[in-house]
């Protein structure tokens, strides 16, 4: 295995590739016809066979070049797509998967590799140009049914000395290259090679000239050297016109972009006048730029410019999206929260200072805060990212799934470009696939019981994704038989979670599916049924800042909604005062701030105290007596009243005073610190002073308690 | 000298000395590769220097068992399969 540091950039970016993978090639069943994921397929494979020899994982290399090879063929058709192919690539990828992400040695994973491996050749060698041993060489090539025309490259290679020290042998590139195409001529200089008894057989000491015909594109071969061309002599060079006899010598006439083109866009010339030169071009065999400046159609700095913008468009490489180690943007983020909380400082400082000072100190601050305020936002854009790929990697898990179960399950995938902080996705994917594992065995029936219901054989699953109200919501919907309500209650009652006499609503019934150990399973299934997760799937959730709610009918299916919070490092804070204490309440679960007649006061056995807020009785929960602080006011009607709300249910929060609000960074506090849940974290004031950040959440549930 | 399964850089130091050392005892040298899977440069580069020094030194190299696969890489090695 190579340098650990390079190993570690490839697993990160193999779980990613083998995810999308995964998730495309159960994609592929349905859409064979699908050339941009096909193609799509190809690419990932081909990735996955370069990093793996760059990060030394050369077993990984030499098999996922096998699988390049034939999803090759299913590119250029030779292979179709079927069950038994999704299959055969499904598997290949578990062993990837095992051969990369295991700890443990699996003493299989040889004879398990081979038998892929010779599957993969059987599955070959249906095609009609497999190579078989003791072929001669040019039934070897590949060649490829491509719509462009042929063109020729001529590639200089001179790999570094020391390339295989890097997992890399540049025999295979030059291999993968000879099957885009024919090489026409190869020369090896061999001159820098010592002699025998000098020679370190570890090093590289040949370098090519080539010369490949090919009907595809300079970057279809440049992506040959992808994963060499960094730190590797490699000179790519399109020849066509010194090879192709039809194509006069103006060398840029089969680029991207004609010259003559790039003259008519840029208004130079018009196109009228392009036909005309291009049919003196034909006759004359004169470059487009010369005729042009010699006709006085432009200048020679114009024609030189339109050259440089040819040039650009050649070579344009794909630079728009740059991989980051995620523990910087962490890093990151974290520094902007010692810059916010450094400004609070400051703002405490511009308080404590003369009047005159303190109003340019203010303004200048204020822009300072414009400044932040907007690179936070950039960094917060940054670690937001689609749901998609998310979703995606369940394809492959509803399909083993549905399938071991002998049901059938289309997936549906709503929002997927729902972006969602990196960390809550990181997170989320447990709860999720726990979700979707008791959607698929306990919710959605088989298909005849779903025929003999009048429902259509198929089962569908939904994943779905959306924003609402400074939140993401992602929603889990199947079509199957729904929760059984009473069978719920029997058991609740047989466990002695409810009393049989007591009349439960359906609320309080689901939320009882939430309770450690509870399940209505008949059986206990090899998927679920345990009573082992919901639970924890609530915690993970909560952990989160999140909720989770289930909704059913009887019969027509189930809703699971996970409510989570857009970000989990900085977040706009209500700062208000009890007794000497500070206590930020966050201002997305405000809705107003009040200030109560003795008259709209009242206590209620069993409720508590309850105050009335236009016109409804809402709980009154003194923060003082929850956290025990020692407040300033005793009395409501002589204090302020924070309304905050939580999954529709409203609350008053009773404090002493407003601070102000501000943005805050979120620091957590860890268990040994609270076990509360109505607080989920705590964060630095400007006077260097700890303020703990309530949870709104948290804090009705620890009060329903 | 008969090799066999893959012949790349991982084991080329060991193929190299036994290598050297028959061709220094010896003026005429057949290499086997029928039971010869895969190949990487390092070995081909070893057949290239081999093959100079035994051109220097007059003696004889021949390499037998070549595979298609195999001569596809000694192809594009440089050498003439």
């Amino acid at each position: 295995m190579g340098d650990s540091g390079i190993a570690e950039i490839f697993m990160n970016e193999s779980r990613e590739i083998i995810g999308n993978l995964e998730s495309d090639i159960v994609s592929l069943e349905e859409r064979s016809d699908d050339e941009e994921l096909v193609n799509g397929i190809f690419r990932y494979f081909h990735t996955l066979k370069g990093s793996s020899g760059i990060a030394g994982f050369n077993t990984i290399y030499e098999f996922t070049h096998d699988l390049e090879n034939l999803f090759d063929k299913v590119r250029s058709g030779e292979i179709g797509v079927c069950a038994e192919l999704t299959d055969l690539l499904l598997s290949s990828l578990d062993w990837i998967k095992s051969e990369i992400f295991d700890e443990e040695v699996d003493e299989n994973s040889s004879r398990i590799r081979e038998d892929l491996t010779v599957r993969l050749k059987s599955y070959m060698g249906t095609s009609s140009v497999t190579q078989k041993k003791g072929e001669e060489l040019p039934e070897q090539r590949v060649h490829y049914s491509g719509t462009e025309t042929e063109k020729f490259f001529r590639i200089t290679a001179k790999f570094r000395e020391d390339i295989f020290t890097f997992g890399i042998d540049p025999l295979m590139i030059l291999e993968d290259l000879s099957l885009l195409g024919e090489i026409e001529i190869n020369k090896v200089n061999k001159s820098s090679l010592p002699d025998l008894f000098d020679m370190d057989p570890h090093n590289c000491y040949l370098t090519w000239d080539i010369i490949l015909k090919t009907e595809h594109d300079f970057e279809k071969v440049r992506d040959v050297f992808i994963f060499v061309s960094d730190d590797n002599d490699i000179a790519i060079e399109d020849v066509t016109s010194e090879h192709s006899p039809e194509v006069p010598g103006d060398g840029t006439y089969k680029t991207e972009k004609k010259l003559g083109e790039i003259l008519v866009d840029q208004g130079v010339i018009r196109s009228e006048d392009l036909e005309e030169i291009v049919k003196l071009q034909e006759n004359r065999n004169e470059k487009i730029g010369d005729i042009v400046v010699k006709k006085g159609l432009a200048s020679t700095k114009q024609v030189h410019d339109a050259l440089q913008e040819q040039d650009r468009i050649k070579k344009k490489v794909e630079v728009s999206t740059v991989r980051v180690d995620s523990g910087k943007l962490d890093n990151l983020m974290n520094l902007l929260g010692e810059i916010v909380i450094g400004q609070a400082a400051l703002h405490r400082i511009a308080d404590e200072m003369e009047e005159q000072r303190a109003f340019s100190f203010k303004n200048a601050l204020y822009s300072l805060d414009r400044v932040t305020r907007e690179f936070q936002e950039q960094i917060m854009s940054i670690r937001m990212i689609p749901i998609g790929p998310t979703f995606e990697q369940f394809k492959r898990f509803i399909r083993d799934t549905a399938h071991n179960l002998g049901k059938d399950i289309k997936l549906k995938i709503e929002g997927a470009d729902t972006e969602l902080d990196k960390t809550v996705i990181e997170k989320i994917g447990d709860p999720l696939k726990h979700m979707i594992r008791n959607s698929i065995d306990h919710g959605i029936e088989p298909s005849d019981e779903r025929v003999k219901k009048g429902k259509p054989e198929s089962g569908t699953l939904t994943l779905k994704a959306y924003h609402q109200e400074g939140n993401v919501y992602i929603d889990i919907v199947d079509d199957g038989r729904g929760v059984n309500l009473s069978k719920v209650r029997e058991k609740a009652i047989a466990k002695g979670l409810i009393s049989p006499d007591e009349s439960s609503s359906r609320e309080k019934l689901l939320s009882i599916l939430f309770n450690p150990g509870f399940s209505t399973a008949e059986q206990v299934g090899d998927l679920s049924g345990r009573g082992v997760g919901m639970d924890v799937v609530k915690t993970n959730i909560e952990e989160l800042r999140g909720a989770i709610e289930i909704k059913t009918n009887e019969g027509e299916g189930t809703l699971v909604r996970i409510k989570l919070p857009l970000t989990l490092a900085i977040i706009e804070g209500m700062l208000i005062g009890i007794g000497n204490s500070i206590l930020i309440i966050p201002l997305l679960s405000v809705t107003e701030t009040i200030q109560i007649k003795k008259d709209d006061y009242k206590t209620v056995e069993g409720k508590g105290e309850l105050i009335l807020v236009r016109g409804e009785y809402v709980s009154l929960i003194r923060l003082g007596e929850l956290f025990g602080l020692e407040a300033a006011c005793e009395d409501p009607w002589d204090a302020l009243i924070v309304i905050v709300e939580s999954d529709g249910k409203r609350v008053g929060l009773m404090i002493d005073e407003l601070i102000g609000q501000q943005q805050v960074v979120i620091k957590s506090i860890e268990n040994h610190i609270t076990l509360s849940r109505a607080l989920s974290g705590a964060t630095i004031l400007g006077d260097g002073r700890v303020a703990l950040i309530i949870d709104i959440h948290g804090l009705v549930e620890e009060i329903r308690k | 000298m008969k090799f066999e399964k893959d012949i790349t850089v991982k084991n080329i130091k060991k193929i190299y000395d036994e290598i050297v050392k028959e061709f220094e005892k010896n003026d005429e040298l057949i290499i086997d590769l029928t039971d010869v899977k895969r190949i990487d440069l390092s070995f081909a580069q070893l057949i290239l220097a081999v093959g100079k020094k035994a051109r220097e030194l007059k003696k004889v190299i021949r390499v037998k068992g070549v595979s298609s696969e195999l001569k596809l890489l000694f192809r594009l090695s440089g050498l003439k399969v």
